[in-house]
């Protein structure tokens, strides 16, 4: 699937960070290496975390017409029950 | 005219009557038989015989008729075929031109869903092991089934309720009926082509097998089973099993569960990236930690603790060195010194200052300070300068005395 960038979605993003964690924790890196890492990792939480703030949950319909996408907003749903 | 009418009928002719006589006498028959000799041919069209302890009857089912059929017809099944006898004219073979045919005993739909359930599974659309992971954290759900009723509202309840983050992307498709299959088809194939949902669900509300029965239709089974993104299903209550159900990556009991199953908390997710944070944290202090203390053992290094040991026998060297350098120097500058004299005394010689020790002069006119070199330099009158060693005399020129 896809990439924007290196994390395209939560769970490469997650798996990375555990890897991330693990080679940390396993002590066997150079002090550069453990700094490189742990930059990484920190701006992986960052990615998730404001990509998950900024998250709006939209909610729409999906069409195709003329081989065209189309989303179409959707009422949220909550207040027609 | 009697002789004529008696001649001969065509074979043709005969035929067409007796067809005709036979249809109009039996326009719809209902007829129990056991199948055999059953043959599904190139061309759409069924030919078997139905047959009981004593006797068979041919049959034909026009390619037109059978794509009504919801069940496999085969030999030794014993159904219930409506239709019209007939004689087929080119051969004048007798024959039942079925236009239904059910199974006998056994319902229907049920009879279909077991054979279509058979045959799938042979060709392994319901192999554990083409089922994919459900993901973790889907951000976009796509899901399709009816855009009216309860079942959509309370699936985007449950998820926005859970996760409000989550995009739903509604692909609407009627659930229900012979338009029911290929939308549900279109909707699952269309959200693979469009490819941003990382997960799929289908579905719809309870009802009787026959409301359920778009997801038992093979179309709607093999589009589950060849979408590239995971999906749920989630048909009717718990008890309704559907072979969408089996094809897909998971089984929900039921709409609602399809949703809270696909929709992660998003609580616990900050919650997790915060575990994993603090991790990273912990891995790095010991990082550090380790990185001290063989900080420590270096700075404890006798040459650490002595450094100035390290640092006298290198001091004598730079010592010596620049003795030897001043040494050097000292002795060069003399030569120089020599070399320099023997110059200046040459140069001294050549100075006009030398001349005037000698005791020459240099006149000069006044104001304009050009050198006299001849008396037409000098107009009786004119304010001269005479420069000698230690000093200059300004006087007057009297006369002119040319030679």
């Amino acid at each position: 699937m896809v990439r924007k960038k290196e994390y395209k979605d939560f769970e490469s993003a997650v798996s990375r960070l555990e890897e991330i964690v693990a080679s940390l924790e396993s002590g066997e890196l150079s002090l550069e290496e453990s700094i490189a890492l742990y930059t990484e990792g920190v701006e992986i939480a960052g990615v998730c975390n404001r990509r998950l703030t900024e998250a709006e949950g939209q909610i729409a319909k999906l069409s195709k017409m003329a081989e065209q996408f189309k989303l179409e907003k959707l009422a949220d749903g909550e207040d027609d029950d | 005219m009697k002789e004529q009418s008696e001649q001969a009928y065509t074979v043709t002719a005969v035929n067409k009557m007796a067809r005709y006589l036979l249809e109009e006498s039996f326009p719809t028959v209902w007829v129990e038989g056991e199948i055999s000799n059953y043959l599904h041919h190139g061309s759409g069209h069924r030919y078997f015989s139905l047959k009981d302890d004593e006797s068979q009857l041919k049959c034909a089912m026009w390619r037109s008729h059978a794509a009504g059929l919801r069940f496999e017809p085969k030999d030794g099944l014993k159904v219930l075929a409506q239709g019209t006898l007939t004689i087929y004219e080119r051969n004048g073979q007798y024959q039942l031109s079925v236009r239904r045919m059910i199974p006998a005993g056994m319902g229907e739909l049920e009879l279909a869903f077991r054979q279509l359930k058979e045959k799938l599974d042979k060709e392994g659309l319901f192999d554990p092991a083409h089922k994919q992971p459900l993901p973790q954290f889907p951000m976009r759900i796509g899901i399709v089934t009816s855009p009216t009723g309860a079942v959509i509202h309370d699936m985007i309840r449950v998820i926005k309720r859970r996760n409000p983050k989550l995009d739903i992307i509604l692909w609407p498709a009627e659930v229900q009926g012979d338009i029911a299959p290929p939308q549900l088809v279109e909707g699952i194939d269309r959200l693979n082509e469009y490819g941003e949902v990382d997960l799929i669900i289908i579905g719809r509300g309870g009802g009787s097998l026959e409301d359920l029965w778009a997801f038992n239709d093979e179309r709607v089974v093999r589009a589950v089973y060849r979408s590239h993104i995971p999906v749920i299903s989630a048909v009717g209550h718990e008890v309704d099993l559907t072979l969408t159900d089996f094809a897909a990556d998971y089984s929900a009991a039921t709409p609602s569960m399809a949703a809270e199953l696909a929709a992660w908390p998003v609580e616990e997710f900050f919650a997790e990236l915060g575990r994993q944070v603090a991790r990273m944290d912990r891995g790095m202090r010991g990082m550090v930690r380790e990185g001290r203390s063989r900080l420590t053992a270096i700075v404890r290094s006798p040459a650490m603790l002595r450094p100035e040991g390290m640092l006298e026998s290198r001091y004598q060297r730079l010592d010596n060195q620049v003795r030897l350098l001043h040494l050097l120097t000292i002795k060069r500058r003399d030569t120089f010194q020599q070399r320099a004299a023997l110059p200046v005394s040459r140069l001294e010689a050549l100075s006009p200052l030398a001349v005037l020790a000698r005791g020459y002069s240099v006149t000069r006119t006044l104001p304009g300070r050009e050198v006299v070199q001849s008396t037409g330099d000098v107009e009786p009158g004119q304010a001269i300068e005479t420069i000698v060693l230690d000093g200059a005399i300004e006087s007057t020129a009297k006369r002119i005395l040319k030679k």
